[in-house]
């Protein structure tokens, strides 16, 4: 089941802090069925990118639109994963998953099978009473995923949210979120700075340059639910990597 | 039942320590004015024919009014000092007040509110509540931005990013600034109970010394602290029910 028409298009955003310019023209466009990866070196303005969607910055140039408008964070769901899980620590992981809801005003009640199902597909159903200090990097971030995808997601934005946990967790996360993302499949940006992270699930992978930040390159993804070991999976690799080499100049 | 157990330990602890204490400036001292620990414990039955249960239930009252009138001075005014625009009043004024001895302000507290309960309180308060403005304060500010960041994706409005965020966040912060000030709180409930009232742990046991009566002062003494660790008691468990997620 698609949600209809969540187009999201970004025409010439650009972004300065002072005189510092950060983000450069940025333009391009996604919909359901797509998560769009964006690799950059750090500092590139990727993740200033996801805050401007996130309606943490609003000084910017250019134009937004979701849904054919502009972004209504209040009347629209927009889902925010970032690398320290952004839970709140009094709060147990039901309290956590449930607070979306509370903030737009819904009733728990409604959405209990959405929760239900949700935590039993992020395997974090047992956890439900504990409190996140309580849980490993790998369970909470899982809260965080689970909190996000009881929402019918217009957008969902993701900055680097595997890139505090170790390698097992992490490509084990990775398998979580694919899992429950393909049910609704909402549109999807996520900002990392790991090209195997990109390419395992990334539909279109976009290459930003250095400082201040402009798309250098979009590629279609052949690659995308394709196992690790796959010859495709590691080709693209390759490619993306010849590109970066170039792009950014041996950093 | 477990932590119970444990606290009980704690305490039993505590007081064959400073009984231990007690004991040797008992001997050392060697004047009437530090009398046997034994003799002061067996006294303690008879503080029932001095009215002690009135003395004790007045000083109670005062220091649970005074620490809960500086908990929410502390928690609104920290929050408030917090905030980019009030800092801009609040910070300058806290800073040149922060250092005034505010003891020496009782007499104009007592000549404005009189001898009783309130000005009692209001000494309490106004020494207490500072320290807890201070912590409340820097814990607001210490909220990692971040923490809101997911919250006004989700569209929340300044009021429930408050009351979702920064009040809880604050709370958690006021009950160590509590645990902290209860000493003060206590020294100044003492020190408040010396004039104008002929109730409360202060008044007994300044009554005791001029009678020259060393063993109940003391048993007074012994009173007073067990006041003090009956709230220290109160803040452990709100801590460890508010708190549980610290853990």
């Amino acid at each position: 089941m698609f949600l209809a028409n969540n187009m999201l298009s970004l025409e010439k955003v650009s972004m300065r802090y002072d005189t510092q310019e950060v983000l450069e023209n940025i333009s391009f466009s996604a919909g359901n069925g797509e998560i769009c990866s964006f690799i950059g070196p750090s500092g590139c303005g990727k993740s200033t990118m996801l805050n401007i969607l996130a309606g943490n910055i609003r000084q910017y140039t250019g134009v937004v639109s979701l849904k054919g408008g502009a972004i209504d964070h209040r009347a629209m769901s927009i889902g925010l994963i970032a690398q320290d899980y952004g839970l709140l620590p009094w709060k147990t992981v039901l309290g956590n998953i449930v607070l979306p809801l509370k903030i737009k005003r819904l009733k728990v009640a409604d959405y209990k099978q959405k929760i239900d199902f949700a935590m039993e597909k992020l395997g974090i159903s047992q956890l439900s009473k504990r409190y996140p200090n309580q849980l490993s990097g790998g369970q909470k971030q899982r809260v965080a995923i689970a909190k996000t995808f009881i929402m019918d997601l217009n957008l969902l934005l993701m900055d680097e949210p595997f890139s505090a946990l170790d390698a097992i967790t992490r490509e084990e996360t990775q398998e979580f979120f694919l899992d429950i993302w393909q049910q609704n499949k909402p549109c999807t940006l996520f900002v990392t700075h790991s090209i195997e992270e990109a390419v395992f699930l990334g539909t279109k992978i976009f290459i930003f340059s250095h400082s201040p930040g402009k798309i250098v390159a979009e590629i279609a993804n052949p690659a995308f639910l394709k196992s690790r070991a796959d010859a495709e999976f590691f080709k693209t690799c390759s490619a993306i990597r010849e590109i970066i080499q170039k792009e950014w100049g041996g950093t | 039942m477990a932590i119970l157990v444990e606290k009980l330990r704690s305490f039993g602890i505590g007081l064959v320590i400073v009984g231990a204490i007690w004991y040797l400036a008992y001997i050392v001292i060697d004047r009437a004015v530090m009398p046997n620990p034994m003799l002061v414990i067996q006294s303690l039955p008879t503080l029932l024919n001095h009215n002690i249960g009135t003395h004790f239930m007045h000083s109670m009252y005062r220091a649970f009014m005074g620490l809960f009138f500086s908990m929410t001075i502390g928690l609104v005014v920290g929050i408030l000092a917090a905030n980019v625009h009030a800092a801009k009043v609040l910070t300058p004024f806290l800073y040149f007040t922060y250092p005034i001895p505010r003891v020496a302000l009782l007499p104009v507290i007592m000549l404005v509110f009189g001898l009783g309960d309130t000005s009692k309180i209001i000494m309490i308060t106004l020494i207490v509540a500072y320290p807890i403005i201070i912590v409340v304060r820097d814990s607001v500010k210490d909220i990692p931005k971040e923490t809101y960041n997911t919250l006004i994706c989700l569209g929340a409005t300044r009021v429930q990013m408050f009351f979702t965020v920064t009040l809880p966040w604050a709370a958690s912060g006021v009950l160590s600034a509590m645990r902290i000030s209860l000493g003060t709180a206590i020294a100044i409930l003492f020190f408040t109970e010396t004039y104008g009232t002929s109730f409360g742990m202060g008044f007994f046991i300044l009554d005791m010394w001029q009678r020259i009566n060393y063993v109940l002062m003391f048993a007074g003494i012994v009173v007073l602290s067990f006041t003090g660790f009956i709230i220290f008691v109160f803040i452990d468990v709100l801590e460890d029910v508010l708190l549980r997620w610290r853990k």
